[in-house]
């Protein structure tokens, strides 16, 4: 139990990294974009775009898997 | 099935025996010379590398909201050839790249993103190997959440400066070049066909054992 338990936790990176890193780069691409010296608002604009429709589809997504997942 | 097979290994093999004088005789790029003859098998490596990854996606899919145990050994094949087309692609890429850029690796969005696709579909094999009971479930939600995924990195390569060469550049082959490429895009899918097929029936056996097993224990 105690080594399933372990190889559960190491997984979790190992899963989580890459589906964030969209995430990661499309926030420090939005951020850069607005705070170097002469602010490129399109460019910021088009990463929150992205931002948002991130949080949708994955939002989407993980209510709908929800229940076929957790549940027997 | 089987009577589409063997035609199709054979087919497979007459593509894959004829690919490199098609390749060869294929023009030279004016630029590049011989080092752009990687493109013929760096290009349609990647194209099924993401055709699989929806694939993987979309059988895991099916798997989760219909039961359906045939979709999932189909998403367990086109989980494993993701991975194994990604390694031909992230090989080739960076022998390329190391004449034309004179780096191996470049943080460029393509690379990345291509890099990122293929770790998800490692990070999928491992839970469905290491995950414990009921872990193809949960592997089957990481499919399908890797396959969202691709649109949203696919997307930033555009608005993101990058060094690799658009897709559109396909489009753009001299005649000579793009009847060779267009076949080894057939060589490449014949492959993936048969490897998908032959990966789903050796699970479609075991799935037969395990159920012979259990019979034998009542």
């Amino acid at each position: 139990m105690l080594v399933r338990a372990r190889s559960r936790d190491v997984l979790l990176p190992v899963l989580l990294y890459p589906i964030t890193i969209p995430v990661i780069i499309a926030g420090v691409r939005g951020t850069a974009a607005i705070f170097q010296a002469t602010p490129d608002e399109p460019m910021a604009r088009f990463w929150a775009a992205l931002l948002v429709f991130f949080d949708v589809v994955f939002v989407t997504l993980s209510l709908w898997t929800f229940e076929p997942l957790m549940t027997e | 099935m089987s009577r589409v097979f063997v035609p199709l290994v054979f087919v497979a093999l007459v593509l894959f025996a004829s690919a490199p004088l098609v390749v060869a005789n294929a023009p030279f790029e004016q630029t590049m010379g011989l080092v752009q003859k990687i493109f013929y098998y760096h290009v349609p490596s990647a194209m099924l590398m993401f055709v699989s990854a929806f694939v993987c996606g979309i059988a895991s899919a099916l798997y989760l909201f219909r039961r359906s145990a045939v979709a999932d050994r189909v998403a367990v094949a086109a989980g494993e050839l993701v991975v194994l087309f990604g390694l031909i692609v992230l090989v080739t890429g960076p022998l390329w790249a190391r004449k034309a850029w004179g780096v191996w690796w470049e943080w460029d969005a393509r690379l990345t993103s291509s890099l990122l696709l293929w770790m998800i579909f490692v990070a999928y094999l491992l839970v469905r190997r290491f995950g414990g009971p009921g872990s193809e479930k949960l592997a089957g939600a990481m499919a399908l959440f890797g396959m969202a995924n691709v649109p949203f990195v696919y997307v930033s390569v555009n608005y993101w400066r990058t060094l690799h060469p658009k897709t559109s550049v396909v489009m753009t082959l001299t005649p000579g070049m793009r009847g060779a490429f267009w076949f080894c895009v057939a060589a490449f899918v014949a492959l993936y066909v048969l490897l998908l097929t032959v990966r789903k029936r050796l699970e479609d056996r075991r799935a037969t054992v395990e159920q012979l097993y259990l019979a034998t224990e009542e």
